[in-house]
């Protein structure tokens, strides 16, 4: 599966790049094809004693194919790449899908996917260039699953206030990119509203089985003791708004886990920015994510972070995020805080 | 730490303070497209169609939108006027429209008149053009806005 995938992915970019005349411009042989490239660096300056000071990094390239096949049937692709100095594996596919288009409201979607748990997921992908910040909300670390494969039956523009759904069936987090190995692992619904063409709402509830959770790459609480049978079923909630008009954009993002605990899990990131120009926003945020002391499968404890900044639309395929930024962690390991003054040069073409 | 940030704040404010968006003309647009007679016109979301949220005609055939490129003549008058921002951000907007899996990848003409001629050879195509320019426009659709 895995070999087929990556197959199709070479191929589908060498087709869409052998027909590029010129670098700045993507102009594709065919009209039915679409060929885009995000990419990013990031650096920071810190007066942490813990951390070398001074950091400057090179960003993931997303490679982004769209082709439409026929008037119903459409192809998305998303590889990104990264060099083995930052990454383990170099060239990751993050989504390839394959589209059909039902009725002009009704979609199924089959493939590798970003589950539509929140908007953030479902909008931004791998992109940094569409982010409001710079990084994820702390949620993406721990409780989002970002990625499945799966069958994904969705429709959008229903009745008067933009009713909108996702229903997901896919492999789970356990499975990887290795198919449906475990049958139908995981489940996702999400539901929304666009009572205003500025105005987003959803919710969505997925529903998990991590298999022998404790040696799963995902697993993040070293300290956990084995408990009775090592598969675990969890639960995210999610909760987004997003609002955005010509002077102001805000993103909500909540969600809420529950595993083999009683306890749940909560994890809330607000965004608000002010168009204060055509190519200046400033924007400030807030991200909490507080895990509780019985989970057993992610970490413990308290992270907060919180910060001031600005996105600059340099020109149309470029913009420079700058933020000044406070992140502190309280929990069973060595606690840790730091701030630092950040920034994250972005380009779309 | 705080006087270099407050420094980089002030100069990132100074990048362009000058391209605020000025209020937008009275309507004058014109919804064009190339559909055949199996689609009711009163059927038609002329503005889902041109902010993406549209991309398949009621009878399943393919939207194909046309909007003005960054050399045509209306690209910031149609931007103001059907996405209340400048060109620039309408490209933006239609990009992670494209990129999030719920857009056709619109296509960018140099001028007006490419916009019609595409849109006249091109079944299942959609426009937005200056309404004083619907003379020519043969057997298109042609909706107000």
């Amino acid at each position: 599966m895995g070999s087929f995938i990556s197959k199709l992915i070479l191929l589908t970019t060498v087709i869409s790049i052998a027909g590029l005349p010129k670098a700045y411009s993507v102009e594709l042989p065919s009209d039915n094809w679409n060929l885009n490239i995000f990419s990013y660096a990031y650096g920071e300056y810190s007066e942490n004693p813990d951390s070398n000071g001074q950091d400057i990094a090179l960003g993931e390239t997303a490679i982004f194919v769209f082709g439409r096949l026929s008037d119903r049937l459409s192809v998305l692709t998303e590889v990104s790449l990264l060099p083995k100095k930052y990454r383990e594996d170099t060239v990751k596919v993050e989504r390839i899908t394959l589209q059909l288009d039902l009725t002009d409201k009704h979609r199924l979607v089959v493939g590798k996917m970003h589950t539509p748990v929140n908007y953030w997921n479902d909008s931004y992908h791998h992109g940094r260039y569409f982010f409001p910040t710079i990084d994820r909300p702390l949620a993406f670390k721990l409780f989002v699953p970002i990625h499945e494969l799966g069958f994904r039956f969705s429709g959008s523009q229903l009745g008067k206030y933009n009713f909108f759904y996702d229903v997901v069936l896919s492999s789970g987090q356990s499975a990887m990119d290795r198919g449906f190995a475990n049958g139908v692992a995981s489940k996702t619904v999400a539901i929304g509203i666009k009572p205003t063409e500025h105005l987003e709402i959803r919710s969505s509830l997925y529903q998990d089985r991590i298999f022998n959770h404790l040696q799963d790459p995902g697993h993040k609480h070293p300290m956990a003791m084995p408990t009775t049978g090592t598969d675990l079923d969890w639960q995210l909630w999610s909760g987004s708004m997003h609002f955005e008009n010509q002077t102001f954009e805000m993103l909500a993002e909540l969600s809420s886990i529950r595993s083999a605990s009683r306890n749940t899990s909560h994890s809330s990131y607000l965004f608000a920015g002010w168009k204060w120009s055509t190519r200046v926003n400033p924007f400030i945020f807030t991200d909490l994510l507080n895990v509780n002391s019985d989970e057993t499968h992610f970490l413990p404890g308290k992270r907060r972070r919180f910060g001031i900044g600005i996105k600059a639309f340099i020109s149309d395929q470029l913009d420079l995020k700058v933020d000044l930024s406070t992140y502190d962690f309280q929990g069973a390991v060595p606690q840790s805080r730091r701030s630092a003054l950040r920034f994250q040069l972005s380009i779309g073409i | 730490m705080f006087k270099n940030s407050l420094c980089l704040v002030l100069l990132l404010s100074s990048v362009s303070f000058t391209d605020i968006l000025e209020g937008a003309d009275p309507a004058d647009l014109v919804f064009i497209a190339n559909i055949s007679n199996t689609i009711d016109p009163a059927e038609i979301n002329a503005e889902a169609i041109l902010k993406g949220q549209q991309r398949n005609w009621v009878n399943g055939a393919r939207i194909v939108l046309v909007l003005p490129g960054k050399k045509a003549e209306t690209y910031e008058h149609v931007s103001l006027q059907i996405f209340g921002e400048t060109g620039m951000m309408m490209q933006r907007r239609w990009l992670k429209l494209v990129f999030s899996g719920r857009g056709n990848p619109p296509k960018y003409a140099a001028s007006e008149k490419e916009i019609i001629d595409f849109v006249l050879k091109t079944p299942g195509a959609a426009a937005v053009i200056r309404a004083q320019n619907h003379d020519s426009l043969g057997a298109l659709l042609v909706k107000a806005l």
